[in-house]
């Protein structure tokens, strides 16, 4: 339990154990659906802590009307379209401030794509969930939320469209837009 | 070959089941029929299955280590201006500032005014050592005007009786005309307000202040011309308060409505002709001149040429002229 079992003690105890047990118990769901949200491994730990951290602190307001593993998932979907909206937000003041720098400017060089591997060998399973991950998180945040949301946890349509309070017709065309893009990204490895 | 965007939005739908069941037929029998919409379904499913073979990602120890510590943080709170969206608000004051900079370009050309409040104006005129600047008097234009309007409504009901004749036209109270004339001498008459100071005074706005004012004509703000006044007796009067302007309009124009005049700002001087037994007769103030602590009011009068046919009608010509008010001893003279 490393350093925690520092922190469950004290007043409340009862309390963090509790809690501590059900976040390890929905610690990987929500810790990979962060990672892919975010499209990479530091920004999804932090969307993940600050979802856990976020549940703690509204554990007492809980009423167990649902799992709590939907709950935790709601706040963390929720969380990341705040981010989302910040992003844009930041994105439209840099775009009409005084010095402005493209994108193009900004941005890291995207990662090269993936060498192709020598025609006499196939892609090893390894390398091709490599290539997927990659091709995910070069997608569009918006792009990239509908794909993990529906082909990643299998979530319907009208939950996704609940959740990112967007149309359905917009989820539809959204998500076939993005799998068009990562089957062009993908071509040669699938 | 890949499909059409439309067409890949369906066949992304009946992947995931998510079209209505009549669809999920026709799209049925359209693949049964097109082989390139098959291979472009095997295309996605291929993807669906790359992208589900994903790992499911187990978080270091550290991970639950670092929630808990968060959690131990007091949350910072953010201060109250960090909620305010202050670029949202300076982007706003710069629209703001640009429409009312801009708004007399804007404006239809008539209505166009000083931005200035009427006691700013007056203030820095008074500073500048200068009369009130035109600007300011232009401010003051809907009192002026509301009282000019409600008399020449007077006077147009009034008009059955005014004789006809080659000087009806001077005798009758044109509405557009006549206000347009009377806008074109004030703006005349306001240029002569910048001059360097005189002996006469001119008060008002501030109690207390007198800007000096030029030796020269005085602005005529408004004025109003007719036949027919209800002043029966030739007169010369300069009006300076309430009671006297109530007491000169209800025999003027007697059941009308009084048009009100701020009397600490303006006075009025009204020649009036009297009764006359025919048509063909006027009376004009040509000219206000402040001289050397006095006030001279010139006015004409005009009489029918002897020998011209007289026109039948009784009238009373008058002609009233508010002017900036100014202390001193008042002289009417014609000529």
């Amino acid at each position: 339990m490393g350093n925690a079992g520092n922190f469950l003690e004290g007043p409340g105890s009862k309390e963090r154990e509790r809690f501590d047990a059900l976040m390890r118990r929905e610690g990987s769901r929500i810790y990979t659906l962060s990672v892919r949200l975010a499209g990479n491994a530091a920004d999804g730990q932090d969307l993940a802590a600050e979802t856990f951290v976020q549940a703690f602190r509204a554990f007492g307001s809980f009423r167990g009307e649902s799992a709590f593993g939907t709950w935790v998932y709601r706040i963390c979907v929720n969380r990341w379209k705040n981010r989302l909206r910040a992003q844009k937000r930041r994105f439209f003041w840099s775009h009409i401030s005084i010095g402005f720098r493209g994108e193009e400017d900004d941005a890291p060089p995207l990662d090269p794509p993936s060498p192709e591997p020598p025609l006499d060998r196939p892609l090893e399973d390894e390398e091709r969930r490599k290539a997927v991950a990659d091709a995910l998180e070069r997608l569009p945040p918006e792009d990239r939320t509908v794909v993990v949301l529906r082909d990643l946890d299998d979530r319907p349509y009208e939950e996704i469209s609940l959740s990112l309070r967007i149309p359905l017709g917009t989820v539809k065309s959204r998500l076939a837009r993005a799998r068009a893009k990562l089957q062009d990204m993908l071509k040669d490895v699938l | 070959m890949t499909p059409d965007p439309k067409t890949l939005e369906m066949l992304s739908a009946y992947l995931d089941e998510a079209l209505p069941s009549n669809e999920m037929s026709a799209v049925k029998n359209l693949l049964a029929k097109d082989a390139d919409l098959r291979d472009a379904l095997k295309r996605l499913k291929s993807l669906r299955t790359g992208l589900k073979s994903l790992p499911t990602l187990t978080p270091p120890e550290s991970f639950y280590d670092r929630v808990w510590r968060d959690v131990e943080r007091t949350p910072v709170r953010r201060p109250f201006f960090s909620y305010v969206p202050f670029k949202t608000i300076g982007a706003l004051a710069v629209v703001s500032l640009v429409v009312v900079a801009t708004r007399d370009f804007w404006r239809p050309e008539g209505s166009r005014r000083m931005s200035l409040s009427p006691l700013q104006m007056f203030q820095s005129s008074l500073k500048a050592g200068q009369a009130p600047s035109a600007a300011y008097q232009r401010k003051a234009m809907p009192m002026r005007e509301a009282a000019a309007l409600e008399s020449e409504v007077a006077e147009k009901k009034d008009k059955a009786i005014v004789p006809s004749g080659p000087r009806a036209d001077s005798i009758r109270v044109g509405s557009r005309m006549e206000k347009t004339s009377a806008l074109k001498q004030e703006e005349s008459s306001k240029r002569s307000l910048a001059a360097p100071a005189g002996g006469i005074s001119i008060s008002g706005g501030l109690p207390g202040r007198a800007a000096g004012f030029s030796q020269g004509d005085l602005p005529i703000f408004s004025k109003l011309r007719g036949g027919t006044s209800g002043v029966k007796d030739f007169q010369e009067v300069m009006v300076r308060t309430e009671a006297e302007w109530n007491e000169l309009w209800s025999r003027h124009s007697p059941g009308r409505p009084v048009p009100r005049f701020d009397f600490s700002r303006v006075m009025i001087a009204g020649v009036f002709m009297g009764q006359k037994p025919a048509g063909g007769y006027s009376v004009e103030i040509q000219k206000v001149q402040a001289e050397g602590g006095r006030i001279r009011i010139i006015y004409h009068v005009t009489e029918p040429a002897s020998g011209t046919p007289s026109v039948p009608g009784v009238a009373a010509p008058f002609h009233i002229v508010v002017l900036p008010r100014v202390e001193g001893a008042v002289k009417f003279e014609s000529k």
